[in-house]
């Protein structure tokens, strides 16, 4: 395959472009734009928790019908808790992140001209444009966008019945659509992924030699190559329930009063089809989060990560028993005490290898000669958050516990805080430390940190406080005709104006970045190694061309975290650089 | 950064990476096999609502077929670049046709007695796990006459070899695939 670098025209350079960098930036973007919409419908949501019973002139402005009288639709509010699910879960948190980074990070760290196979690479790219779209113009059909929840479950999304479900008309046949899409999109990127790292790493890349990004990208891609397949056939079957009225998850349905001709299907099947993925799913959107916080944490404490073969290991474990806890879903749909307790069993399991990562990121750390880079502030607030969320995960996980607090605040703020927020502060730091690399530009640190900062606070002070709502119900749409609840009204008021804080934060973050891309200080050949590190993708030439590094590609001669060994008067020696005499090989 | 060394040691690969990305596809594929396979066993479990289904003998028939079809692709790949490379692909593709009608023929038989593709889902799953596999089979189909148009009478076609074997391989997988699926269905679920 020849990836030599040529002349190229405007559609094949920015457009449908089959260098992973561009799809990198492809993938960022289009990511940046479902952040924006998922967040706004985030706010919308808590608008109408914080202050039910007002109206807002403004919303009816913004969403006509879905808002009358400026206070948002009960429809529409379930609309959007569907869509910010789905939008956050699956376009944001596992294609804006892994398609990001594993396009940006494979090639460049494994010392590869571009993928195995860069057309796949490309269409990976525009089956997620097409499933972006399939799902933005469910937005803007009559009857709404689905509203059954983003795990869709059955009965209520397996019937197109919008007489009780407007969202379950066209709305839902397009976020089916969408995701199928979504899910082809998945599975070309994993499969390159795999391949690439497997086939195409440089002289002197052995696999003990690779990035911790790598490492977790790796994972990620096998999980997703087993994983997304059983979502698809659950997606495949609901549709089918739904065009053509089968009943592979229905049965004894009865609407206004009359008996529905569904019979001997399982709602409950479903639920194991789709958790089968769904829990997989948090470990392809958390283990590129590891990938890149070790790096930060190792490149800014100017210390070796520690215990890099043990984090390795843990990866595998986590992907492992990643895959025999999906049940821990399901507690409360009146499965064998016994089967539960397996899941409880293995679902606990998996705190051994996260305290194994945890532990290692705190001793990568200590001591060392930290510089507290936008990067390095946001992968320590992500160790916060990843501990903070986890701790609750000892909860939820053990089936005695998790009966009661199904379905509350507890579950809403332990997931947001330890997949999504903790999710997201990786991303920012994978954006700011090599956003270089990507812009040929330095971004703004000052701006970095402020958007840093208001972040935190934000996050804290929104997903905390739910702790204490763990005996409120979520996804109601408002909660003024229950008594007990109105305790929480207060509290609700002010989680809601955080929410405000921390989606305007973002907007500056969006700023940043545009601006820093369009007019930040150039990088130039003294400075294209800002942070001074071992990895290879620091050695290409400032003009990005396709092909990555003219003429011969660099031979790797140690691991990649040397950093502070005494060998040398720098405290960094790139994996380029070989060994001395005396030094011994770490891989 | 006057210590960087280079290599242009060109990368010799155990197998080719096309190669290696199908069988990376073959496991997902495994995994959409057995996430219908693992569904149909619980639905087998529910007692109350299971109702048995025949399999037809159209789908012993196909199952012959598709066995047949997986000897003369290989046969066709063996001979890359000879005369019979041609009779071998084209007899495959008759195969691959037969199969698809065998396939037809089996679910209007399942239909005929009185396993409509709407109702009890016992009966339904037989029509879609073997559609899912269909499609597959199709794409394959796709594959085989275009690689059929394209390497009949050219020469050099042994450089490019390496696409008939991604393909051949690609079908002796589905095909096993489809075998497995008989055999699940006749003796396990609906025996």
């Amino acid at each position: 395959m020849d990836h030599a670098h040529h002349e190229e025209t405007f559609l094949t350079k920015y457009i449908f472009s089959q260098d992973h960098k561009m799809i990198a930036r492809q993938f960022l973007f289009t990511g940046i734009f479902w952040s924006i919409v998922g967040a706004l419908m985030s706010v919308l949501m808590r608008i109408q928790l914080g202050w039910p019973t007002e109206t807002f002139p403004f919303l009816e402005t913004l969403l006509g019908k879905w808002a009358e009288g400026g206070r948002i639709s009960s429809e529409f509010y379930y609309s959007l808790v569907t869509m910010h699910g789905t939008i956050l879960v699956f376009f944001v948190l596992t294609a804006g992140l892994s398609g990001t980074f594993a396009n940006l990070l494979i090639p460049y760290q494994i010392g590869a001209r571009d993928m195995a196979s860069p057309f796949m690479n490309m269409l990976s790219y525009w089956f997620f444009f097409l499933a972006g779209l399939i799902m933005l113009t469910s937005l803007f059909v009559q009857t709404g966008a689905a509203s059954g929840g983003w795990t869709m479950y059955p009965p209520i999304n397996g019937m197109r019945n919008t007489a009780v479900n407007l969202g379950s008309g066209l709305g839902t046949d397009l976020w089916i659509t969408s995701m199928t899409f979504f899910i082809v999109s998945s599975l070309l990127g994993g499969l390159n992924y795999i391949a690439t790292i497997i086939n195409l790493r440089t002289k002197g890349m052995t696999m003990w030699r690779m990035p911790l990004p790598v490492w977790a990208l790796l994972f990620t891609a096998i999980l997703g190559v087993l994983a997304f397949p059983p979502l698809l056939s659950a997606a495949l079957l609901l549709e089918s329930d739904r065009l053509f009225d089968t009943s592979f998850f229905l049965s004894d349905i009865v609407l206004g009063g009359k008996l529905q001709d569904y019979k001997g299907g399982s709602p409950i099947l479903f639920q194991h089809l789709f958790w089968f993925l769904g829990h997989p799913e948090v470990y392809i959107i958390i283990l590129p989060a590891f990938g890149i916080v070790s790096e930060v944490l190792s490149v800014n404490s100017r210390k070796p990560v520690f215990g890099y073969r043990a984090m390795v290991y843990a990866l595998g474990a986590i992907v492992l028993l990643g895959f025999l806890v999906w049940a821990h879903h399901m507690y409360v749909t009146g499965m064998n005490p016994f089967v539960g307790s397996i899941f409880v069993l293995f679902t606990l399991l998996i705190a051994v290898p996260s305290a194994v990562k945890v532990f290692n990121w705190l001793t990568t750390i200590w001591k060392g000669n930290l510089r507290l880079t936008p990067a390095m502030m946001f992968s320590l607030g992500f160790v916060s958050l990843f501990i903070s969320g986890g701790l609750t995960g000892l909860f939820l996980g053990n089936s005695a516990l998790d009966i009661p607090l199904h379905d509350t605040y507890f579950v809403v703020a332990h997931f947001h805080i330890v997949m999504g927020v903790a999710a997201f502060f990786a991303m920012f730091a994978g954006v700011y430390h090599w956003f270089p690399k990507m812009f040929n530009r330095h971004i703004n640190d000052t701006l970095g940190y402020v958007h840093f900062y208001m972040t935190i606070i934000s996050a804290y002070a929104i997903f905390l406080p739910m702790h204490f709502m763990l005996s409120v119900p979520r996804r109601y749409y408002m909660y003024s005709n229950f008594q007990t609840f109105n305790l929480f009204d207060d509290l609700s008021k002010f989680i809601s104006v955080f929410a405000i804080i921390s989606f305007a934060a973002q907007i500056l973050f969006v700023v940043n970045i545009v601006y820093s891309a369009l007019k930040g200080r150039e990088v130039t050949e003294e400075t294209k190694n800002p942070w001074n590190s071992n990895t290879l993708e620091w050695t290409t030439p400032v003009e990005q061309i396709h092909g990555n590094w003219p003429g011969d590609l660099p031979e790797v001669h140690r691991w990649p975290y040397d950093y502070s060994t005494g060998f040398d008067d720098k405290d960094w020696i790139p994996q380029t650089t070989p060994l001395r005499e005396g030094e011994e090989s770490h891989g | 950064m006057s210590e960087l060394t280079y290599t242009n040691k060109p990368k010799e690969f155990k197998i080719h990476p096309k190669m290696f990305v199908l069988y990376l596809s073959m496991a997902s594929m495994v995994m959409l096999f057995s996430a219908f396979s693992s569904a149909l066993i619980v639905k087998r479990g529910d007692t109350k609502h299971w109702i048995n289904v025949h399999i037809p003998i159209e789908f012993l028939l196909s199952t012959i077929v598709i066995i047949f079809s997986s000897l003369t692709i290989y046969l066709a790949y063996k001979n890359i670049g000879t005369k019979k490379f041609r009779v071998f692909s084209l007899i495959t593709i008759v195969l691959a046709c037969l199969f698809v009608f065998l396939q037809v023929k089996g679910w209007n038989a399942l239909s005929a007695n009185g396993t409509p593709y709407v109702g009890n889902p016992s009966g339904t799953f037989v029509y879609f796990i073997s559609g899912i596999h269909g499609v597959h089979y199709v794409f394959g189909i796709f594959f085989l006459i275009l690689l059929d148009r394209l390497y009949s009478g050219r020469e050099k076609v042994l450089e490019y070899s390496v696409y008939y074997n991604i393909l051949q391989q690609f079908w002796h997988f589905i095909g096993l695939i489809w075998v497995y699926l008989y055999l699940f269905f006749k003796f396990i679920i609906y025996n």
